[in-house]
């Protein structure tokens, strides 16, 4: 039973910052006619000790139950007065702010004009708090344990950072082998340093650590619940090899008959049906591949510990987790949509990743640069940047990938030390290199005499006979047409959401950006969060990252992810939607038009799950009866403060 | 003459507060009302304003594509666009209901927002006495 309101009103002088321009004392005997006032009075700073002494004191003395203030915004000092509430053992959200300095005192010139207007938010002000209702708290129990999606460098360093937290993580990787793309890479910008050697400590570290348990070769297909519970599902491949028992000791992909390119090595590289992707690949295990598979058995004969199982199924695998980190990368932009450039047709036409393949120390040409067409070494490379991005015509990738100019140079640096009499060129529309160090590295491709000319290339011809490339470019610094010879280019293709994202998207119930990337819930302020609570990114999954950013990422949606789940609890004030089974017909118009998934039917009305609520209010307007309403701003509470605000004072 | 401005919790309020640390002035005789998100109103809020007396209603959410409670202020645009719509149907000038977004870090979105307002109240007749009385309804749209 909600006790008979008894309004205490309160202005504020904030020095003159509102009495120059808001008659205070009018508004206080106006408020005082309003109903349910039954203390008004205003005071210099209500924010200060005395201030709040007078609210104090009045409520003890009026039997207040709930207070008004007319002051800055709610944002300003709206937590001191609820605090005070809160400390007289009345629900803090009884008391209500009215903003008279910001939205009145400071935008209005005329001190009558202000006077009134102030006198009119009071009165909205007094009407809704006629209204307020009691706003509890609910403490919810978490599931001390995390999913991180993903074992590229950002999902590694989330889940070690989770796990050394003591909270134990699910990895799920749907490659054979953790690490992510930056195994693949040759060397790191801007000190040039092996990225192995710097990703190899973690591989190990997260593969031996007792709180993370590995799902490799998984994919999750099923995600249910909310913030604290979530109920995922997760199958596991069968690699048909045991992984308990495989000693990777490599004599079974030396007897297999079937050999394939290999996908890792971006087909610069051969490997067989059974496979490990590479060398340092961890788990350090082998996988056969069950679509070139032809069962031949060779394998089976010389395996030692018996490890080939021809047996193994897929296995569901379902886990409960608190919170879930998706790390599931991005994928490098296929360069072939644009015809232009003739990827996938010329076979002297790269890309970066392609590159990195051929120039690595365990390629198949051992580290040296070699023309693919007919294995010379090429003399005259071209780099082209900002394939895929950049681009509104034809990529449709508008972004700027930001990377691709700091690996260019790289790989333009390692072109031309390791070709001393060949000529390396960089045909870019801006370099950004921005950052310690970045700039620097730059001035030192250049120094090193790398040519860079300012444009965009059109089109690249390959004479059919000789596979000799032409690249037509504009050098608009000098506004001539060139035509660059070519043995070899290299195409700077930028990072895409990766292929099947929207699936997992969808799984999660969280929202992706036009890009395709999964979106942050602020770009400033919350760019680990996700749009569902519970739910974190981690490097480029959220958008195109160099390996710092992504480390960055990870390690502050490790963070994110862990806060709730170390604490044990969630304490959240119930600003939720709620529902009146009396009122719901159960058409689910509400269902759809909340954003967090928080609504579901049972027993044919609507339930609404306060945990995930976001409190927006969203569903508040589809509901054709008024049977779900937003607890603090329900319709009864903001129609008589429209109502209020409108009358003419 | 007054208009309403809904500014929702983050952006909009957030704009209209900046404005005034700026001391940016505009017109006294728009009211605001605060909304957790721009969602939140619908088109009884929309009604009931100008059935007690408002000369134009507004909206004030995030920007696009930066709603700080997950794209509800999408909703909330497409849902003044059916009203404005079915404003104009009735015969009733639906320059009266707009939807604005604006950013908390910058006064002068707001104060531009409510000039335009201004501007677009002043525009018409006062569009009817009563639609219906909020008292007589239940409920949202």
């Amino acid at each position: 039973m909600v006790d008979e309101p008894r309004i205490g009103f309160f202005i504020c002088h904030c020095g003159i910052n509102i009495a120059d321009k808001v008659d205070v004392k009018r508004v206080v005997e106006y408020a005082k006619t309003l109903p349910n006032v039954v203390y008004a009075t205003d005071n210099m700073f209500m924010c200060s000790t005395a201030g709040n002494d007078l609210i104090r004191d009045a409520i003890k003395r009026y039997n207040l139950n709930r207070t008004v203030v007319a002051s800055c915004s709610v944002e300003q000092h709206g937590p001191t007065f609820m605090r005070i509430l809160e400390e007289e053992n009345i629900n803090p959200y009884f008391h209500e702010q009215a903003n008279v300095r910001e939205q009145v005192s400071w935008v209005t010139e005329d001190r009558e004009e202000a006077t009134k207007k102030a006198i009119s938010v009071v009165r909205g002000a007094v009407a809704r708090a006629n209204n307020l209702e009691r706003i509890d708290r609910k403490r919810i129990p978490v599931e001390k344990s995390a999913l991180v999606i993903g074992a590229g460098v950002a999902g590694l360093n989330a889940a070690i950072d989770i796990a050394e937290s003591d909270i134990s993580v699910h990895l799920v990787e749907k490659t054979p082998s953790i690490g992510g793309h930056m195994t693949m890479l040759n060397k790191t910008f801007p000190t040039d340093e092996c990225p192995m050697c710097s990703i190899s400590p973690l591989l190990n570290a997260v593969n031996i650590n007792s709180n993370i348990k590995l799902h490799i070769y998984s994919e999750v297909i099923d995600v249910s619940g909310t913030l604290g519970e979530f109920y995922v599902k997760i199958r596991k491949m069968p690699r048909y090899v045991d992984e308990e028992k495989c000693t990777s000791c490599g004599l079974c992909a030396d007897h297999c008959p079937v050999e394939l390119y290999n996908e890792w090595d971006r087909k610069f590289g051969v490997r067989k049906a059974i496979y490990k992707p590479f060398p340092q690949a961890i788990p350090s295990v082998y996988t056969i591949d069950d679509k070139h598979c032809i069962r031949c058995g060779a394998c089976i004969d010389v395996c030692e510990p018996n490890a080939i199982d021809f047996d193994q199924t897929e296995e569901i695998i379902e886990v409960k987790v608190g919170s879930i980190v998706v790390a599931t990368g991005y994928d490098e932009y296929d360069p072939a949509v644009i015809e232009e450039y003739g990827y996938g047709e010329y076979p002297n036409v790269i890309t970066q990743l392609d590159f990195e393949r051929i120039v690595s120390p365990t390629s198949i040409t051992g580290g040296r640069i070699l023309s693919p067409s007919d294995g010379k070494i090429p003399k005259e490379i071209v780099v082209i940047q900002c394939v895929g991005s950049r681009d509104e015509q034809i990529g449709k990738n508008p972004y700027c990938t930001g990377v691709c100019c700091m690996y260019g140079i790289k790989n333009a640096k390692i072109a031309k030390d390791q070709i001393k009499d060949g000529n390396v060129t960089m045909c870019y529309i801006d370099i950004r290199s921005p950052g310690l160090l970045y700039e620097e590295y730059y001035k030192d491709a250049q120094e090193r005499g790398i040519n860079f000319i300012r444009g965009k290339p059109s089109e690249i011809i390959e004479d059919p006979i000789t596979r000799e490339l032409t690249v037509k470019v504009e050098d608009t610094f000098m506004g001539k047409m060139l035509e660059l010879p070519a043995d070899l280019i290299i195409l700077s293709a930028g990072m895409v959401a990766p292929k099947g994202v929207g699936r997992i998207s969808s799984k999660l119930g969280i929202l992706r950006g036009k890009e395709g990337f999964f979106k942050e819930q602020h770009i400033k302020m919350a760019p680990v969060n996700s749009s569902k609570a519970g739910v974190f990114l981690a490097g480029t999954a959220q958008g195109p990252k160099d390996i710092t950013t992504s480390v960055a990422h990870g390690k502050g949606a490790a963070s994110a992810a862990s806060i709730l789940l170390s604490r044990g609890y969630i304490d959240k004030d119930l600003l939720t939607a709620v529902v009146d089974l009396n009122l719901c017909i159960g058409c689910r118009f509400c269902e759809p038009a909340c954003s967090y998934g928080a609504i579901q039917m049972k027993d044919g009305k609507a339930e609404v799950n306060e945990i995930s609520c976001g409190g927006c209010g969203t569903c508040v307007p589809s509901c054709p009866t008024g049977a779900i309403q937003i607890r603090g701003f329900r319709d009864e509470q903001i129609v008589p403060q429209i109502r209020e605000v409108l009358r003419e004072v | 003459m007054s208009s309403i401005v809904f500014t929702c919790d983050n952006c909009g309020s957030g704009s209209a507060n900046t404005a005034g640390v700026l001391r940016m002035e505009y017109d006294p005789s728009i009211k605001i009302i605060r909304v957790p998100c721009a969602g939140r109103v619908g088109a009884n809020f929309v009604m009931e304003a100008f059935s007690d007396g408002a000369d134009a209603v507004s909206v004030v959410g995030c920007c696009l594509g930066a709603c700080h409670y997950s794209g509800s202020n999408f909703v909330a645009m497409r849902r003044l666009k059916i009203l404005k719509k079915l404003f104009e149907q009735l015969g009733y000038e639906p320059d009266r209901i707009n939807y604005y977004t604006a950013r908390a870090a910058e006064g002068d979105t707001f104060v531009g927002d409510a000039e335009d307002i201004v501007k677009k109240s002043k525009s018409g007749e006062r569009p009817f006495d009563i639609i219906l009385k909020a008292d007589d309804k239940v409920g949202g749209v």
